[in-house]
């Protein structure tokens, strides 16, 4: 319940202020340079990796990456730098309904 | 973020189930990960820094992960191969430190200025002070200290200049010029060289004997090597100086019709090499005939290296067109000619301080051309010279 105004009020207030979203919300930051850079910012861990696949964690849900050639050039415990030819990048929410997973 | 692997970054391999676990776990542990690669579902290389190495396989052990270094980081493989090398970088730092300490030495010591015995002492004064071809710098005192050892303890020096030029010192001596002792000449009298009158007396030493206007002939006394009267009388090198007024006589024949030749500046170049003696003109073939009346002066470059004179030669032959002038005096012009060429005569016979102080015409004809003049000198000159006294006559 608390979770859920506290939420709310995030978005809100970046609405209403001008911030940038993933300032105040835990939402990740995709900069992308072509197909062949990802710097990923905010992700919470690495789900799987391969040579074609990567999975990253986030605060609310999934990152999904297909490629090809998949190097991780950099990572720290919020930031990502993967290198390779980046094909699709998806989002999989498992937000349910009822709240935040995890 | 650094991209770039770092010089102690080393190559990793991990293997076993949990992978993607353990790099989560790494991270949250505060660990660069950098080029991490999957090679299969139970393989990935990455690099990490060498100081984590520990601490990430106790994390792997943990997840049941395996790992092991598959490359040492640059920094360790540099080290192995310098101690491959060491030979070379030994040698590298001998050489150095070789030069530096030969540039600590003295090189050369080099007195200059003073005369063999001087030097001689002044080198051994040296070594004792320990400067001699060899001898650390360090060890010596600085130059004032030894300009100063070196000044006190050699006689016959003024001065010492000490100049160090890296390994060099320079000794510049001045020596000291004690005034020369005049050798006393023995005692003498001062007499007439030839027949004069006595135009100035001077005496310097001695007692002059003759007067101005007195007339002196050949050996004559001018100047007394006695003086003093009585006990007090000594002989003494009598020095002086007394102009005489002596007289010369001087025939000279000038003609009247002579031929004068000038050059009148045209010339043309004749360049001949020679080559082990034989002449091979190069330029100006018809130099020769190009004037009737010429002068030819030659001008040989020999090319010699060192003592050896090489068989070749350049010789630049100039041939100078030149007039001549047919020269017809008068009577009158003649004689002053011949005058001139008297005075000329008298003059170049004459020496030192002498100088004409007269002349007369005493005889001039005109004959087959020519100019006949005798002229009569007049000239005031030195006209003393030394006679000994021998030590016998004193008692007289």
């Amino acid at each position: 319940m608390f979770d859920r105004f506290k939420k709310s009020a995030k978005y809100w207030i970046t609405g209403k202020m001008n911030i940038p979203e993933d300032v105040l919300l835990e939402v990740p930051r995709l900069t992308m340079i072509g197909q062949l850079h990802l710097h990923v910012e905010n992700h919470r861990g690495i789900l799987h990796f391969s040579k074609d696949q990567v999975r990253l964690k986030l605060s609310n849900g999934e990152l999904i990456v297909e490629g090809k050639q998949f190097v991780i050039k950099n990572i720290l415990p919020d930031e990502l730098l993967l290198e390779g030819r980046i094909d699709e990048i998806r989002y999989v929410n498992s937000e349910s309904r009822g709240g935040a997973h995890e | 973020m650094n991209k770039k692997r770092g010089p102690s970054d080393v190559m990793i391999r991990i293997t076993g189930n949990a992978i993607e676990t353990c790099l989560n776990e790494c991270l949250k542990d505060g660990v660069m990960l950098k080029n991490i690669i999957r090679q299969d579902p139970f393989t990935a290389t990455l690099y990490i820094a060498s100081t984590d190495t520990s601490q990430v396989r106790e994390l792997a052990n943990d997840y049941e992960c395996h790992i092991e270094v598959i490359r040492d980081s640059l920094f360790e493989r540099y080290i192995r191969m310098l101690k491959k090398r060491a030979g070379f970088f030994v040698g590298a730092a001998l050489f150095c430190c070789l030069l530096i300490v030969l540039s600590q030495m003295v090189w050369k010591v080099e007195v200059q200025g003073a005369n063999p015995e001087i030097e001689r002492t002044i080198t051994e004064n040296l070594e004792k002070l320990g400067l001699k071809p060899g001898a650390f710098q360090i060890t010596l005192p600085p130059p004032e200290m030894i300009q100063k050892e070196i000044l006190d303890h050699t006689n016959g020096v003024t001065w010492v200049g000490v100049d160090k030029k890296g390994t060099a010192y320079y000794l510049n001596v001045a020596e000291q010029t004690l005034p020369e002792k005049e050798s006393q000449p023995p005692p003498r009298h001062i007499t007439a060289k030839k027949k004069a009158v006595i135009h100035s007396v001077y005496a310097e030493k001695g007692q002059a004997v003759v007067k101005r206007n007195d007339l002196v002939h050949e050996g004559d006394m001018l100047i007394s090597g006695f003086i003093g009267k009585g006990k007090y009388a000594k002989a003494v090198p009598a020095t002086g100086e007394i102009l005489g007024e002596t007289w010369y006589k001087v025939v000279v024949e000038v003609p009247m019709k002579r031929k004068v030749t000038t050059l009148t500046g045209a010339y043309e170049k004749q360049h001949v090499l020679y080559i082990f003696g034989l002449k091979l003109p190069v330029w100006g073939f018809t130099a020769a005939d190009a004037f009737q009346n010429f002068h030819v002066e030659e001008d040989l470059r020999q090319i010699s290296w060192r003592d050896y004179q090489l068989p070749l030669a350049w010789l630049t032959k100039t041939y100078e067109k030149v007039n001549e002038v047919p020269i017809d005096l008068s009577v009158e012009e003649g004689l002053e000619e011949a005058k001139e060429v008297a005075r000329f005569k008298m003059n170049s016979h004459l020496s030192g301080e002498a100088y004409i102080d007269e002349e007369k015409i005493l005889h001039s004809e005109s004959r087959d051309g020519k100019v006949k003049l005798e002229m009569h000198y007049q000239v005031i000159e030195d006209i003393t010279s030394e006679a000994p006294i021998i030590q016998g006559e004193m008692k007289e």
